[in-house]
This record gives structure tokens, sequence and C-alpha cells, in this order.
């Protein structure tokens, strides 16, 4: 396991979601699992995503929703749970904030990612066949940077690692069954 | 149309502006060429707001070509090659024919007198921009710039081909001198250049010597083997000498480029004369290749990026242990000594292939090959000569539709050739000029990516240990500099958030390290194909196996070429390629031969998906493949990244200990069959379980992903890079 805190935690992220277009790209199974309550589209700086490959091109992009784009490009299957837009506007968040998250689903609908939300969600968490990054947050007004307050990093490996992945995949499964498909024409 | 029209107009012209300035995909030339047009535009729509308020008929067809000009700026827009550009403008564009080659054009430029001596019009005289009287009116080439096609002279050339300008006004003394395989050239500046109008578009053209009867040209070999055609195309052959520079500013790569390129400076000013040595001529699927006595030139003022290259004796020692790669370049080599010896033998360049051909068999470098020493044994002994002689005459007789070389002819440039002294130590040389130009190309096409600009706006320069690239403009247009602003080393890791939507966003630029290093990897069609042909376990990733789909196709239509590439081995290729004297051996007939060869023509040494520049290429587009080496390139890169490659199941703390030391790792798995042919499944459980760790102040990070499959030895390998942010 790998602690996870505000330092690794998009490098975490992103390379995830990488190698899950390797995967894809490789005619392996792939998938993504994106639960947060938020989502908003962040640039990635060009450093992150600096990844050299002679089999797969991640040149174009540069930011998050971009990335999630890739994914839908290979062929992944990008499952997004979060907390409507609606829900959130009964509470204090700020207006613009939640307007950002309106337009990045609105995004991420337009990809082809299937997009459920669930209320009660405060869990962040990405799922793909390399790995599980989750972990709790506070909620800050800031949009992306949740403040962190435990994290983890399970690969799919063997072991501990190996049941702990598969405990957090089963719950990413069941949360995103229990959850309310978005009617995408609400979105804007 | 009315003034709100007119103002929606100006409205859309003026989003159009913003849109062009953020667009990273467009071209700084293109730029320059979409704000001419927007101009014109702009000036067109207040003299019709004007004409309008004056109570005039609008002009209909001005209102129709504006219209279709600004539906042409919209397609332009959304082409995503914008290659097509200059066919769709010359469309609309007026004579003269020219696109700026930088948006801002810099005061006192050269400008060249083309002199039309013939001309039934008042003008004799158009004073052209040098920059452009060198690339496209050179001596030899052809032109429809000023309507009428028109030929810039050269004179008769094909008795050495050499033509001599002297009905051209050149300046009195030389501009620049210029070092070229050990001599010292003169440079001299083009004042004058005199053209002559081509009446018959389809004139007779010599075989022999692509000599064009009734012009300025003409030869005197048998009337027999002169063909009408259509003009033929040529292209310059340029060379560029640094004369003076200011440094401004240097940075350093991460590694693992860091071992390749010590530092990048920025070239604030950089002088550097370039030179027009000839031109090459193409026709009858021939090339001429034309000097000129003495070569013309200017003084460029530009900018640019200077990378220092490291190329330690060591690897120089490795790569010179490599048979193939010694066999090949020395091959590469006599190409080279040929060719500068055909011009005093009046051989035109196209018999380059035939005559290296019976070199290469009269020296038994063919497959199954001697070894260097015996075969620079023989080289030296000079007793190759009649066998080579008789491989050419051979290889013309059977392969060649005519092939009239005299054997007087071919002895003399052999014999010539022997005299020539070629140790082990010229070769070592060799491999390294061919690193070197390797590399400037990867250099140029990762600036090109960089700077959005075309291989036009750049050109390289090559010394010692060091390459240079320049703006192809006086003045510069930008292109330098942007590359040296986006080597990713300057920037810090860091996240923005996103205030608008994507699609309001400009395109993120390729970085430069970026770009670089995915050229330094191994080309994707040259690992499908030796993949392919040496029957190694196949990696399941989408654009390899589309690549052997591809070669499989081929396999089915020309079966016998396969079979025998499988039996001399596809390391063998490029050797086997040049020429006929494999097919002559086997005694294949012609439509085989053909065939063969064409199969053959693999990805060993540089094809246009890694390497090759074609006409940008300094040597020009004839002799690059006699320039360049993937195969060395990679061997290279191989050597100089080895302190970081790690068995993927090495121990955590050796990884660990290879990061904390280099700050890089390259775990490297070698693919088994057959049980899990082409999988990645353990590699990439490895990348998984390191992923994010921390390691002292830092987080190790998957950084890149290749295939390779070297041409030494039979396997296929993955290697992931891990890098410490
Ligand atoms: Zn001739
Ligand atoms: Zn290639
Ligand atoms: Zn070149």
């Amino acid at each position: 396991m790998v602690h996870v805190t505000e330092e690794n935690v998009e490098i975490i992220d992103v390379d995830l979601l990488i190698q899950e277009c390797l995967r894809a790209s490789e005619g392996k199974e792939a998938f993504a699992y994106i639960i947060s309550p938020f989502i908003s589209d962040f640039i990635l700086s060009p450093s992150w995503l600096s990844f050299v490959s002679n089999i797969i091109e991640v040149a174009d992009i540069d930011s998050y929703v971009d990335l999630v784009g890739l994914l839908r490009h290979h062929g992944v299957d990008v499952r997004v749970v979060t907390r409507s837009p609606a829900d959130l506007r009964t509470t204090t968040i700020s207006r613009k904030f939640i307007d950002k998250q309106e337009r990045t689903l609105a995004q991420l609908a337009k990809m082809g990612c299937e997009i459920r939300t669930n209320a009660s969600l405060h869990a962040k968490a990405t799922l793909t066949s390399g790995g599980v990054l989750a972990g709790s947050f506070n909620l800050t007004q800031s949009g992306r940077s949740l403040n962190l307050e435990a994290g983890f990093y399970f690969p799919n490996t063997f072991g501990i690692e190996k049941r702990e992945y598969e405990d957090k995949l089963e719950w990413a499964q069941r949360l995103f069954s229990e959850s309310v498909p978005v009617n995408n024409s609400r979105l804007r | 149309m009315n003034s709100d029209q007119l103002s929606e107009m100006q409205q859309f012209l003026n989003e159009l502006k913003t849109k062009i300035r953020v667009d990273s995909n467009i071209s700084i030339e293109k730029v320059g060429d979409l704000f001419e047009s927007i101009r014109n535009l702009e000036s067109a729509i207040s003299e019709y707001r004007t004409a309008i308020s004056q109570d005039v008929t609008p002009d209909l067809a001005t209102v129709e070509r504006l219209r279709r000009k600004l539906t042409l700026i919209g397609a332009i827009q959304s082409i995503q090659n914008p290659s097509y550009f200059d066919e769709f403008a010359s469309t609309l564009a007026e004579h003269p024919y020219s696109l700026p080659k930088a948006l801002f054009d810099p005061q006192g430029r050269e400008m060249v007198t083309i002199d039309f001596p013939g001309s039934r019009s008042d003008q004799q005289f158009h004073k052209v921009r040098m920059d452009l009287a060198l690339g496209m009116l050179y001596p030899g080439s052809f032109t429809y710039r000023y309507g009428q096609p028109i030929k810039v002279e050269t004179g008769r050339f094909s008795q050495r081909f050499i033509a001599n300008l002297r009905m051209h006004t050149l300046s009195p003394d030389p501009i620049f001198k210029m070092k070229r395989d050990g001599r010292i050239i003169d440079v001299y500046k083009p004042i004058r250049l005199r053209t002559m109008q081509v009446v018959d578009r389809n004139p007779f053209i010599c075989r022999n010597c692509l000599s064009i009867s009734g012009l300025d040209e003409g030869c005197s070999h048998a009337p027999r083997i002169k063909q009408p055609r259509k003009l033929p195309s040529s292209s310059a052959v340029t060379a560029n000498q640094e004369l003076e520079r200011q440094t401004e500013g240097s940075v350093a790569l991460r590694a693992p480029l860091s071992t390749v390129i010590t530092s990048v400076s920025f070239l604030e000013r950089f002088k550097v004369g370039q030179a027009v040595l000839g031109f090459e001529r193409s026709a009858f699927r021939h090339v001429t290749i034309v000097d000129y006595d003495p070569p013309i030139g200017m003084i460029l003022e530009t900018k640019g990026v200077a990378f220092a290259i490291n190329i330690p004796p060591g690897v120089l020692d490795h790569l010179s242990n490599i048979p193939i790669l010694v066999r090949d370049v020395l091959a590469q080599l006599l190409a080279h000594k040929l060719i500068d010896s055909f011009s005093r033998n009046g051989m035109p360049s196209y018999y380059l292939e035939p005559i290296l051909s019976g070199v290469i068999s009269s020296l038994g470098m063919g497959q199954g090959s001697k070894d260097v020493t015996s075969v620079l044994n023989t080289f030296s002994s000079s007793s190759w000569v009649e066998n080579a002689i008789q491989a050419t005459l051979a290889e013309g007789a059977n392969y060649y539709e005519r092939f009239d070389v005299q054997e007087r002819r071919l002895r003399s440039l052999f014999e010539l050739l022997s005299q020539q002294s070629i140790e082990l130590q010229t070769i070592k040389n060799e491999i390294k000029n061919r690193l070197l130009h390797s590399l400037a190309h990867n250099l140029l096409i990762a600036g090109c990516v960089t700077a959005g600009c075309l291989p036009s706006d750049l050109e390289y320069l090559i010394s010692d240990n060091e390459i240079v690239l320049f703006d192809s403009v006086d003045g510069g247009n930008g292109s330098s500099a942007m590359i040296f602003d986006f080597i990713s080393s300057r920037d810090s890791f860091s996240l923005t958030d996103v205030e608008e939507p994507t699609k309001e966003r400009t395109f993120r630029p390729k970085y430069f390290d970026e770009a670089f290093a995915e050229l330094m990897l191994p080309c994707q069609q040259g690992v499908s194909e030796r993949i392919f042909h040496r029957q190694l376990p196949v990696p399941t990733h989408q654009e390899i196996s589309r690549r052997i789909t591809a070669l499989e196709r081929q396999r089915q239509a020309y079966s016998d070429a396969y079979k025998q590439i499988s039996q001399i081995g596809v390391e063998n290729c490029f050797i086997a390629s040049l020429g006929f004297h494999l097919p002559l051996e086997l005694g294949m007939d012609v439509q085989a031969a053909e065939r063969f060869k064409e199969s053959a023509s693999v990805c060993l040494h540089g094809c246009p998906d890694c390497l090759v520049l074609g006409n940008r290429c300094e040597e020009g587009g004839f002799m690059e493949k006699f320039s360049l080496s993937k195969a060395a390139l990679d061997e290279y890169f191989r050597y100089m990244t080895k302190s970081y490659v790690l068995d993927y199941r090495a121990e955590d703390s050796v990884i660990d200990s290879t990061l904390n030391t280099q700050g890089v790792a390259i775990l490297s798995m070698q693919l088994t069959r057959p049980a899990e042919e082409g999988s990645t499944d353990k590699l990439d459980a490895r990348i998984a379980e390191f992923r994010g760790r921390r390691l002292g102040e830092r987080f190790i990070k998957f950084a890149g992903f290749w295939v390779d499959s070297p041409i030494t030895s039979n396997d296929v390998r993955y290697s992931a890079l891990l890098v410490l942010v």
C-alpha cells in the first residue's frame, strides 16, 4: 500500500488512467471508475503527462477531461459517480463551483462516460484494472483541491493488496449500481 | 450588403484573428498568411463601406471573391493537415505567388534581380527576396511564378555535371568561405540571375544526363535516347556554415535525455552562411545531381538553439563492434565516396546504386559476408576492381532498361575509389557522422512538432559535438525561441484549475524534450518488421498488430520476395536492397527482382516514419539514405541509457536505489513464448507497485512505455520508464 497525500494524489490518479489507456491499446479489458462528490476539470502540468511511448500517443492532452477523453478513445468504459448539481445547489457551496461541475459532467457525458449521481456520496476514488486510489476528503470550496484527510493506493497485484483492491472494486460496482443515472439532456 | 452585415463580417474577422492567435496548431507561416488575407478583407470592408456611403453600385464580382476567400479561411482553419494550404491558396492568390515565410518581414532584406532577357512585356527585371530566389529560383529550376514557365539558366552541364554560373551576375568577391569535406570553398552572392522562357512544356529530355533539349542545356548524347516529358522537378542542394554566434541562456534536460544532450543554449544571434551547392533533378525515375561552379549563397542573421551532444568514445567502440552496422555504414561511406567522384567521370547520379552494388558484391559484403577486416583488406588490395566492373555490367544488362556506362569509365571510377584509404577508424568516424546526422533529423522533427512549424522553417547545422537548429529566415521566425521556451525541464510540476470548459482553451503544445524523447525510441515500423520477419512473439498493441497485419497482406502478394527475406535475414535487407547484386546472384527475373527490392526496403537505417526528411535533408533526398542510421541511433540510445535499465524482476531495493541515484529507472521485460505471448501483465503489476511511492523528497511516476526488438538480437522487449518527480 502507498500512503496518499496531497503531494502524490494526482500522480497516482493520472498514472492509473494512462496505464489503463495502454492496457486498452493492448486489447485487454480496461475500465475506470471515477468516484467523487465533485468533479471539475483541471489543467495537468505537462510534466505530469510527459509520457514517452512508441505505441501510444498521450501528447495532445492537457487537462483531466482530455485524459478521460483519451480513455474513451481507446474504448475504455468510464463510469462516473458524483453528486448531482441540483443536489449541490441546496448546500452552501459556491454557485460558480457548481456551474463548473455541471459543465464538466456535460463534457464527460458527451464523451460517452456513464454518469450516475448519489446524494450521500462523500468518498473520492479512482479505480482501474491496475489499482485503486481512494480517500476521504474534506470539502473545500476551491474545486479540485479537496482537502485530503487519509488516502491510500492499492495496486492490483497479490496478497493483501489484491484483497483490498478487490474489496474496493466490489464497493465501487455496488455504489455505481445503487446510484441514479443522469439524464444527459439535463446537463448543460 | 448593408452596413450591419459589414459590421458582422468585421466582427467575424476579429474573432477569427483571436482564434488564429491562440491556436498553436497553426504554424507561424500560416498565421502570417491568414493575417495577410484578413488584412486584405478588412481593407476591402472599409472600401466597401465607403462605396455604399457614396451610393455606388457594389462590384459583385469582388464581393463574391471576398466571400470565397472568407470561406477558404474557414476551410483552412478546419483542415487538420495544413499542407494543403498552398494548393488551396494558389487558386485565389495573385501573381507572383509568394507566401511570406515570416509574419514580420524584417527590413533591409537582400534582393536579387531576376532577368528575363527575352521578355516581350515591358518588364525585363523583377526584384525577388534573396531567400526566395535561393529556395525556388536557383539555377536549373523551373518556375511558374511569373505565369509563363521560365528556367533559371545553367548552361551545359552534361559533361561533368557541373554548371558554370558565368551567365549570371555574382558578387565580385566571395561573401563567405565554407568548409566541405576538408576543402574550403568560396561562396558568392547572386546579384542578377538570368532566366529564359520555356515555350515547350513537354521538351525532349535526355534519358542519360537529364539535360533538356532546346534550352540552354543540351548534351551530345544520342538523339534516340531523348524523349518528350513534362518539365522535371528539382530541388536545391544546400549547406550551411556558421559564421558568428551570441548565446543567451542555457538549460539542462532531465534524465534519460541528459545522457544524450548535455545542454541546450539559445542563440540570440546566429550568423550563418547558406550556400546552394547545386541542384537535384528528377525525371524517368532517375535523379541527377549538378554542382554549381561556383556555389552561390547568402548570409543569414537569425536565431537558433544549440544542442551539445554527448558521444563518448566508449559508445563508438561499442557500435564498431557490431558487424551488421559496420558493414552497412561502410556501404554508406562507399556510396558517398563514389558520388563524390561521379561528376569527375561524367557519371549521372542515378547509376550510383548499380555501381555501388557491383562494389558490394565484389568485396563480398552481401549476406553471409566476410568480416570487416577481410573486406577492408580486399578493398585496399584493389584486386576487386575487375570483379566489380563485371558485376556492375552484368547487373546493368540484366536489370536496367538502359545502362550505357562504358567499361573504361567504370574502371577509372573504381580505381579512384580503391586508392582511398578506408580503415576501421574511418568507419568509426563515419558511425559518429551517422549518429550526429540522425540526431539532427530527430531534433528538427521534434522542433517542428513543438513550434508547430514546417520543416522548411528550420534548418540544422552539424558540427563535431553540437547540433544547431536555426530559423530559416533572416531575423528569425520565432521557431527556435519557441523550442527553447518549451523545454519542460524549465517547468515545475503544478496544477491549475480550468476556468472555462476545454473547448475554449488552446491546445497544449508538445514539449520539446517529450517530442524528442519519443523520436529516440525504436521506430514502430522497424520493430514491427523485425518481429514479423523473424517470427518473434507479437505484442498485442493495436499499432504494432496493425502493422503486422499489413505486412502479412503484402506477404500474400509477394510470397517469393518475403521467403527470400526470411532466408537472408531482415538485418541484411539494407545491403541486399542496394542495386540488384542479390537478385543477380539468385538469377531472379526483372519482376521478381523489383518485388524483392521493394519488400526489402524495411526500416533499418530510417524510414519516413522515423528519420527520413526527403528534400529537407541537407544531403538532399537522393543521398539521404546513405547519411542516416536509425539502427545506430537505437543502439546508441540503448548504450547511453544502460545504467538505468533493470530487469523488471529486480529487487525493490535495487530499483529504488537506481531511482535514488539516477532519478530514472527503466524496467525491461523480454517477451517469452508461447505461454504468455505478448502479455505485459507482469510488467504492469510491477509498475502498479511502484506508482506514487515516496522516495526521499520525491515520488515515483510512470513516464514511458515502449516496445523494442534490436537488430542485433532475436527478441522482443518492453521497457517501462519510471522517474522521480
Ligand atoms: Zn544527355
Ligand atoms: Zn523507421
Ligand atoms: Zn539530413
